[in-house]
């Protein structure tokens, strides 16, 4: 069971990339052009189809969860609780209670009960991701695959999803696969970062390893995180010796002992 | 992913025709399509053809994407030539038939090809300054540039609702009508409501621009009328003349 990438191209956009997803880990795709992870995740669910190259991917198709960059695109029903049931329905799902199955998932993504009679397309765009994310988790795939799962999402949003995701990794041992452009969320949550620019795979790095790539990531266009711009800057110009850390209370500590 | 669409499309050459008078061109469409009903014979024919080829090759741009838009039409030509058959209307008919429908498509193509939509809107709206008292003008030619507007963005947003469908499970290419319908249906609600929302967002837009379709508007291109415009009239008359009278 695996999804793997081999020798795969696509037009301009995908140049000869060979990779295989590791399994119940989450790997993230940044990349110096949207479009670019946009239609890498495409090719990985079989939306599109490489030009040259193969795909090998062992899964069913009810057992890949994808969640779209425009959430109210999916849409269809009049009513949360529709939206979220229909997928159940789709596939034949026998789940012994409905209704608390499918209340279930809305409290995983922090909603409210009471929204499950709101119609969806009168919900604000942050609330529409939490419920796109909502109806792929009542189904309970296998391997998630998010697109910009941040962008109309508030701080404290972002946070619960980084814990949620974390919670579908650590104890449902779920494979995600995350393409953004949000430095904080990928940095934070990721076991695997992919770097793509110019259709190559410039980079695969995990993020702990990332202190002495900085320069050359920063170079080749891709953002890092402001934490460690100020640990690369430490540790180059004032020669504080720093080790890697995401977490600012953590590199506080360690800064105390420089401090007069 | 805008590329895929050719309807509506405009390549952008350094040519003849491109710097014409879109009125021109216009008034040149109905003329060429006008003498089109008068076509009986075969050197007719071959002149004709001979013009559009003179005016394709003019354009510059490649054959291949006129050639395209005619391999659109398969399904159609083959309607024509199995109506034909039916009725058997002989080859005669039939080939005047095909050429007839070929020559409306790569003709107006080369309109749609060689103007940018908004000077096609500018060209009907001149036209239509004529009926100025019995029609809103303006408003006809804003509501013209609005729906061509509209045309790459739907497609768009359709091929982006079908990819979100199919991944929730919902089978488009199923051969059972009922599930088919019942896919094309899902498309509908999100369709509706992400282009009202849209266009929403588009008035509110040109009210901030303080756009007010009361008002006659100026065009920023001068497009004269000179001598090339003439000459080109002159020899669509003369081809509706010639059809007529031949």
């Amino acid at each position: 069971m695996a999804i793997k990438l081999k020798n795969v191209s696509y037009l301009k956009e995908i140049k000869n990339m060979t990779y295989s997803f590791e399994e119940g880990l989450i790997t993230s795709i940044m990349s110096t052009s949207t479009s670019t992870s946009t239609l890498l995740t495409y090719l990985l669910v079989g939306l599109e189809e490489p030009v040259s190259g193969k795909i090998e991917n062992t899964y069913m198709q009810n057992e890949i969860g994808y969640v779209f960059k425009y959430p109210n695109q999916q849409f269809f029903n009049m009513s949360v609780h529709d939206e979220i049931a229909f997928g159940l329905k789709k596939y034949n799902r026998k789940i012994d209670n409905l209704e608390e199955h499918i209340k279930q998932a809305l409290r995983l993504v922090n909603l409210p009960v009471d929204y499950l009679y709101k119609n969806p397309f009168d919900l604000s765009s942050g609330e529409q991701e939490k419920v796109a994310l909502a109806t792929i988790l009542a189904l309970n795939p296998k391997v998630i695959i998010l697109d910009e799962p941040t962008i109309y999402l508030d701080a404290s949003s972002v946070n619960k999803l980084k814990k949620l995701l974390l919670k579908l990794k650590n104890e449902y041992h779920k494979t995600i696969i995350i393409a953004s452009n949000d430095v904080n969320l990928v940095y934070e949550i990721s076991d695997n970062i992919l770097f793509l620019k110019n259709g190559k795979i410039s980079y695969k790095m995990q993020p702990k390893i990332n202190m002495e790539n900085i320069d050359k990531l920063l170079k080749d266009g891709f953002s890092v995180p402001k934490i460690l711009e100020f640990i690369n800057l430490a540790v180059q110009k004032k020669k504080i010796k720093l080790k890697y850390t995401i977490d600012i209370e953590q590199l506080v500590k360690r800064l105390q002992k420089y401090v007069k | 992913m805008l590329n895929k669409y050719s309807v509506g499309k405009y390549y952008l050459t350094n040519s003849f025709v491109h710097l014409l008078n879109p009125i021109l061109k216009i008034l040149s469409i109905i003329i060429v399509l006008i003498s089109l009903i008068f076509i009986n014979t075969y050197l007719e024919l071959i002149l004709f053809l001979l013009y559009l080829i003179l005016a394709l090759y003019l354009s510059k741009i490649k054959m291949t994407i006129y050639l395209k838009n005619i391999l659109n039409l398969k399904i159609f030509i083959l309607f024509i030539l199995i109506v034909d058959v039916i009725f058997s209307s002989g080859i005669y008919k039939t080939i005047f038939d095909i050429y007839i429908v070929v020559y409306i498509v790569l003709y107006t193509a080369l309109l749609t090809f060689t103007t940018p939509p908004t000077e096609i809107t500018y060209g009907i709206s001149q036209i239509l300054k004529i009926f100025n008292k019995i029609l809103p003008v303006e408003q006809i030619a804003l509501t013209i540039t609005l729906a061509l507007r509209f045309i790459p963005m739907l497609m768009e947003q359709a091929d982006n609702i079908i990819k979100a469908q199919k991944l929730r499970g919902i089978d488009f290419n199923s051969k059972n009508l009922k599930m088919k319908l019942n896919a094309i249906s899902t498309m509908f609600v999100p369709m509706f409501i992400i282009s009202l929302k849209k266009a929403d967002m588009l008035s509110d837009i040109m009210s901030i621009r303080l756009y007010d379709y009361s008002k006659s508007r100026t065009n920023y291109r001068l497009n004269k009328w000179d001598y090339k415009s003439s000459l080109v009239l002159v020899l669509n008359i003369a081809m509706l003349i010639f059809a007529v009278i031949y």
